[in-house]
Order: structure tokens, then C-alpha cells, then sequence
């Protein structure tokens, strides 16, 4: 005989009354008896109790969302004015197009100051890793200037000892904001020192930048609405080399701004 | 809301995540998440890593949503796909922590094969979570045919409904399980 109707198979599989001629076809057709014993193995996986569901904690839904918001606002920034060594630079450390997610246009370099390109780089828990040449880094040369205020100041104390291993200074001069750093010398291991700022709620944090080791006062820039939206915990960890752009979990030290 | 409604309703759901609307993610999250993370958590044992994979699995899917085919597959297929990657990826990075372990103590103890995420299982919550998603009249048809076992006769008879349209229901009910089946069936390539 032919191949039976879809119907009849479905009732096959649900031991609904068939004809011996049905039977007969489909043991042995290489067609209908996995059909057939496809449809039976639905049955079977449904039949009972369903397995019980286990909701994920409220803190998993929060972490998904703020990681996919960080991520809304990639439209690449455009390659042209950036030198084809840094872009090649980001790339390795990156590991993707290597564009910062959100980019702010360089402000004007004052005398006394030297800036590279300052790339803020917003990246909540994904944390996109800017490294290398795409690192955050506003170099000064001299002391800050003599217009600054210093809003807030955070001791950088260990988690574990509470010991002080620096003070954070969150500074304002002509409308813009920065974090400086000033730390002990203090050990990459094989990896290398990046600083977050992380929300007060726990769960957000962004990468400002990468420290260098062994100098002792560095400045990140920060957007003052960064802070006005909470991001005020300063946080150095130890990254590894692993292109895993999320904060490591290793934190050297902490400190709260008091903003 | 009906049966063909729901479907409507979901593959409306996939095709504004696919044009990236972070909304569809969070209602995705709503419905699908405790299904991933139960797949994971009695895959891994462990809270923490199920938590991880849950997390993983949804920043997953919103960075390649531009992979869902709506017309292909339903996104909770979709994303126990996804999730069946990362729980395997888990499994690899144990083993061979293990392995390293193992290295390190000089022991010669045979290496452990990843034990592979249950396919049983996923199609198992896959199924029930459809099930549940069925709109009226087929769902509760298929439950009373499926996991009640009751015949087509004692159904039509309770539901005061003719004998033809209850099979109707269940047969194409049953056919609607099995292309989800389908989905997730299978060694995640």
C-alpha cells in the first residue's frame, strides 16, 4: 500500500484504532516507522508531570538588561580619523571591530597638558575592553590646574584587610570631570590593572581605563553624568589576558565616592 | 487566547527582536528564562553556573539575533539551542579543569568525557512550555490526550465536543510538538 495519510499516523502513535493494513505498512517503511516513533517520543517527553521550572534570581534579568543596553548604542564611530595602527591596536584588544562603543569627541588640548585620544568607553558588565592604544588615558604633565575642585575623595582600601592602597579624586576643572589616582605600586601578576566604576546597585559597571603598574598619580576621564547616575564605587582589578572583557572578579581595591 | 493567535503573538515577538528592540529581549526574558535556567541548573548542579549560562544565553541571543528565523523555528527553540552551546561550553571548561587537575597531581586517572547536556530534558521543558502556551481549545485537549491519557472519546465526551474535532485538535496538536521537538533534537553542532 501507499503511504498512509498523516492522520492515520498520528493516531498509530496515539494507540488510537488503526487497520492491520496500516500496521503492516508502517512496520518495517522506512518512511512512516520513525515517523511514527518520532511522534511517540513527543508523547512519551510530555506525558506526566512537566519538570519543574526554576526561575533565575531578579539580579540575572537586571545583568541581561544593563549588558544589552551598553550595547544599543554601538554605531561604529568612523574609522577615518583614527591612525590605522591604533585601530589594528584595539582590534587585538578587542577581539571585534575594535570601535568603542561610545565615543567622545577628543576636547581641545590646553598647554601644560598633553592629551592621547580619550576614548571613554562606556561598557556596563560587558565591559568592552579598551586596551593598548584605546585605553583611557589623559596624560598631564605638571600639576592639575589651579581652577579644579575636588568633589569627592575615596580611599582605595583592599576588600579583604581594608588597607589603603590609594585615594581616588574625582575632579572637576572647566566643566570637565576626571578621576585621578594615586596608588602604591601595585602588581599586575601576568595580566594588567583596569579601572571600573560600578553602580550602586551592584550590578552595573563601566571600564574607564587601564593603570599602569608602577605610576603613581594617573587621570581618567569621567562624564559627570556617569557619576550623577550613580557610578560612584572606584574599583582596580587584576584582568588576565583572556579576551573576556568582563570584570575579572578580582578586585585589588575599592573605595566609595562620596558624592 | 487562541491557538492561533499565540502563534501569531510569538513569531511577532521574534521577528521585533530580530530588528532589535530591547523590549522583545526583556519579554523573551519574561517567558523563556526560568526554562533556560532550569535546563542549565539540572545540567550543571550548580547555581552559580546556571546563573551565568542564564545570563549568557540572553546577551547571546540579543548580540546574534540577526540569526532567528522566525519562519525556521520558535525563539524557545531558538534560545535552548543557544543555551545547550553554553551549558556544553561549561561542561568543556570542568573537564578540563579537571584535566589540568589531574596534570598537576601527576595522577593517571582517565579522563572523564563531557557528559552531554540532556537532550531528554530539554525537549521534556521545551514540550511542557508549549504545552502551556497552547491557546484554547487545543491545549487543553492535547493535555487531557497526552499527559491525562484519556482517549479521544472520554475528551469529546467531556468537553461536549464532536468526536472529529478533538482529533483534529490532537493530531495536529501532536505534529505541532514535534516540529519543536525538532528544534532542539539532536547534538548542538
Amino acid at each position: 500500500m501507499s503511504h498512509p495519510e498523516p492522520d492515520v499516523l498520528t493516531d498509530l502513535a496515539l494507540g488510537e484504532p488503526v487497520t492491520d493494513d496500516v500496521r503492516d505498512h508502517v512496520s518495517g517503511c522506512a518512511v512512516c516507522e520513525p515517523e511514527v516513533e518520532e511522534l511517540g517520543a513527543v508523547l512519551l517527553a510530555t506525558r506526566g508531570p512537566a519538570p519543574e521550572l526554576v526561575p533565575p534570581p531578579p539580579s540575572v534579568r537586571a545583568a541581561v538588561l544593563a549588558q544589552i543596553a551598553s550595547s544599543v548604542d554601538d554605531r561604529p564611530t568612523t574609522a577615518a580619523h583614527i591612525p590605522a595602527d591604533e585601530l589594528a591596536a584595539r582590534r587585538r584588544a578587542t577581539g571585534d571591530d575594535g570601535l568603542p562603543r561610545r565615543a567622545r569627541p577628543v576636547p581641545p588640548a590646553r598647554s601644560g597638558r598633553r592629551f592621547s585620544t580619550v576614548w571613554l568607553v562606556a561598557a556596563a558588565a560587558a565591559g568592552v575592553l579598551v586596551g593598548g592604544a584605546g585605553a583611557v588615558v589623559v596624560e598631564r604633565t605638571g600639576q592639575p590646574p589651579a581652577d579644579s575642585v575636588v568633589l569627592a575623595q575615596a580611599d582605595l582600601d583592599t576588600l579583604d584587610t581594608g588597607s589603603t592602597l590609594g585615594v581616588a579624586d574625582l575632579v572637576e576643572h572647566d566643566g570637565i570631570t576626571d578621576l585621578t589616582l594615586h596608588t602604591d605600586p601595585l602588581s599586575p601578576d601576568d595580566g594588567y590593572l583596569e579601572v571600573w566604576l560600578i553602580n550602586t546597585d551592584g550590578e552595573r559597571m563601566v571600564s574607564i581605563g587601564v593603570l599602569e603598574p608602577d605610576r603613581p598619580d594617573q587621570t581618567f576621564a569621567v562624564p559627570a553624568d556617569l557619576v550623577a547616575q550613580g557610578y560612584v564605587v572606584v574599583d582596580i582589578s587584576r584582568e588576565h589576558f583572556d579576551d573576556d572583557a568582563t570584570h575579572s572578579g578580582d578586585s585589588l581595591a575599592r573605595g566609595t565616592l562620596p558624592v | 487566547m487562541h491557538t492561533e493567535e499565540l502563534e501569531a503573538d510569538t513569531s511577532e515577538l521574534a521577528l521585533r527582536l530580530r530588528d532589535g528592540s530591547q523590549d522583545a529581549l526583556a519579554e523573551a526574558f519574561d517567558r523563556w528564562a526560568s526554562l533556560v535556567h532550569t535546563l542549565a541548573l539540572r545540567s550543571l548542579g550548580s547555581h552559580h553556573d546556571a546563573e551565568d549560562v542564564t545570563q549568557q544565553v540572553f546577551v547571546s541571543a540579543w548580540r546574534s539575533r540577526h540569526t532567528l528565523r522566525p519562519e525556521r523555528g520558535s525563539v524557545p527553540g531558538w534560545l535552548v539551542g543557544i543555551a545547550r552551546h553554553r551549558i556544553a561550553d561549561v561542561h568543556a571548561q570542568r573537564a578540563r579543569a579537571a584535566r589540568d587537575a589531574d596534570a598537576v597531581a601527576a595522577e593517571a586517572a582517565p579522563l572523564s568525557h563531557d557528559p552531554p547536556p540532556d537532550e531528554r530534558l530539554a525537549v521534556r521543558l521545551l514540550l511542557a512550555d508549549e504545552l502551556q502556551r497552547l491557546g484554547d481549545p487545543r491545549g487543553p485537549i492535547i493535555r487531557m490526550a497526552f499527559v491525562d491519557e484519556l482517549t479521544h472519546e472520554e475528551i469529546a465526551r467531556r468537553l461536549d465536543m464532536p468526536l472529529g474535532t478533538v482529533k483534529s485538535h490532537v493530531r495536529r496538536g501532536l505534529m505541532q510538538l514535534r516540529n519543536r521537538m525538532k528544534e532542539v533534537s539532536g547534538e548542538p553542532s
